[in-house]
């Protein structure tokens, strides 16, 4: 049962559930879909396991972050068991402000000089 | 054709699987040995059995780690402890609102009980309704309910039954279904009760809890009823068929309004438990919009010392208890904030009358059988307060009791996509 009136958009984010979120930020998506987005984003530094994703899926669809599609491939091209997940407007909301604050946090540590970053070394 | 490996592999992974919840394994089993499964034939694909033995002892980590974190959390659900967000400040305040406006009319009612308050009241019934279009508008905005406007939803409702409860003093004047006339809407609401109750208990477990609370509930209210009896045949000398027509006696409540009264108690009650399945336990605050209009009051034959110590516990009900719920960051926590305040405005109540029996007999010498002595009144107040206090109980416990079984859970996680909608 979820709480549907509760907002979450002032605690910041695990990096399972942002990495989720920016995952689904262009589109719907099954679950290993998902799982090698994020290990594409992050250069294979967040490898998660089905257990981890599946918690994670929950508490978001709990927190009406994302929500389950309601259409699918057809089955012959693709497995039934496989679910897809899109992000919702609160969703895209909370990922927008967390990645507002991770872009004020690296701003703050290059004028700190904590982080240089190089042209092209990204 | 999929590798032995692979298959087996699956196969495992799959028998794996009875260790997380039940539900958790009911819901996500099947898309968790997809993925899995996937991995498998990425891994023998690129590094062949060494991939996949790295892939196992990964998997394996992982399912030790997530096994343990859905077991706490289906442990913690069990007993009213999932994870809760506090609501935002900006949200709680306006929680808050209808609770202040109420207590600035009781504030009033209690500091100028002489000035006639009707249309004060009014004014407030008015404001209530013109609650809906922020209401609306932010529910259209946002796609979500908003929890502000969840109190001022059962003030609505509430104002609205009182309407239609007043319906049927307009037909006893045409004298339609006399004398019995008084009957008419309680017993309209007693049907949809017993008919919510039977779809409650069609669509979810009824535990020996909610049979047992529901019990209680029913007792005080019927007691709140036979005190209103007791005290009316007093004040007519034992005239029964007065009692029986529902003609109101000067200066009186009419037990029969009070039937009505626990009537409409009853049905918010469950429409609250109805509620809260589908939007979360929250909706709770959805029956305070009914106790606001009722608080915890008492007799105003008191002094004036009285005046500002009755205004003092009724800020626990229209300000700690809601501004708590929401900011509250367990299930428990949300508990005691229902509960606690309510004890503590109960307590302070049956103090508060206690003094007023006792001043009455020591300084004012008026015998404790006369009707309108005040601890006839007093009796029903404290069985009134004893009925909010068992029908949020008892409501507490229809919401946590709403969740479907476990052939539910299996068939929702196959057929039925877990699309949010309102």
């Amino acid at each position: 049962m979820t709480d549907k009136f509760i907002n979450t958009t002032d605690q910041p984010l695990t990096p399972a559930v942002f990495h989720i979120l920016l995952a689904l930020a262009d589109g719907e998506k099954h679950g290993y879909a998902i799982m090698k987005d994020v290990e594409a984003q992050t250069s294979g530094q967040i490898k998660m396991g089905p257990g981890t994703l599946y918690g994670s899926i929950k508490r978001m669809l709990a927190a009406s972050l994302i929500e389950e599609a309601e259409e699918r491939p057809a089955s012959e091209l693709d497995d039934e068991r496989r679910r897809y997940y899109r992000i919702t407007a609160q969703g895209r909301s909370v990922v927008v402000t967390e990645s507002k604050r991770l872009a004020r946090a690296v701003k703050i540590a290059q004028e700190k000089k904590v982080l240089i970053i190089a042209e092209g070394s990204l | 054709m999929e590798s032995r490996l692979v298959r087996n592999s699956q196969q495992f992974y799959t028998s794996l699987m009875k260790v997380y919840p039940k539900e958790h394994a009911a819901e996500y089993g099947g898309a968790m040995v997809q993925v899995f499964t996937d991995q498998c034939r990425e891994a023998r694909q690129k590094r062949g059995f060494l991939g996949l033995s790295f892939l196992w002892l990964r998997t394996l980590g992982d399912l030790v780690k997530t096994t343990v974190q859905e077991h706490i959390q289906a442990r913690n659900a069990k007993i009213g402890l999932p994870e809760v967000s506090p609501v935002p400040w900006k949200e709680a305040l306006l929680v808050l609102i209808p609770g202040l406006v109420f207590l600035i009319y009781y504030a009033i009612t209690i500091i100028w009980i002489e000035t006639p308050f009707y249309y004060l009241y009014l004014g407030i019934t008015w404001l209530i309704y013109l609650s809906t279009i922020p209401i609306l508008w932010t529910w259209w905005r946002t796609k979500r309910y908003p929890v502000w406007g969840v109190i001022p939803a059962g003030l609505i409702l509430f104002f609205i039954f009182q309407y239609l409860s007043g319906f049927q003093y307009r037909l006893k004047n045409f004298y339609l279904f006399h004398p019995g006339s008084w009957l008419l809407i309680p017993s309209i609401f007693l049907i949809v009760i017993v008919l919510l109750a039977w779809k409650y208990a069609q669509l979810w477990r009824v535990s020996r809890t909610v049979l047992l609370w529901s019990g209680i509930c029913i007792f005080t209210s019927l007691l709140q009823v036979g005190w209103m009896v007791y005290y009316d045949l007093m004040r007519s000398s034992g005239n029964w068929y007065s009692l029986c027509r529902g003609t109101m006696l000067s200066g009186t409540l009419e037990p029969w309004a009070i039937v009505q009264d626990m009537m409409i108690f009853l049905l918010f009650i469950i429409i609250t438990a109805f509620i809260a399945r589908k939007y979360g336990k929250l909706s709770i605050l959805f029956l305070l919009g009914y106790t606001l209009t009722k608080n915890i009051y008492g007799v105003f034959q008191g002094q004036g010392v009285y005046y500002s110590l009755t205004i003092a516990y009724r800020l626990l009900m229209t300000i700690v208890l809601p501004l708590w719920a929401v900011r509250a960051t367990s299930e428990r926590g949300r508990y005691q904030s229902i509960i606690l305040p309510i004890v503590f405005a109960i307590t302070a109540q049956v103090i508060f009358q206690s003094g007023l029996l006792a001043f009455g007999w020591f300084f004012e010498k008026m015998p404790m059988t006369s009707p309108t002595y005040p601890s006839l009144l007093t009796g029903y107040y404290i069985f009134e307060g004893i009925s909010l206090m068992v029908g949020f109980v008892l409501a507490i416990h229809l919401c946590n009791a709403g969740q479907p079984s476990m052939a539910d859970s299996i068939n929702q996680a196959e057929v039925t996509p877990s699309t949010v909608k309102i």
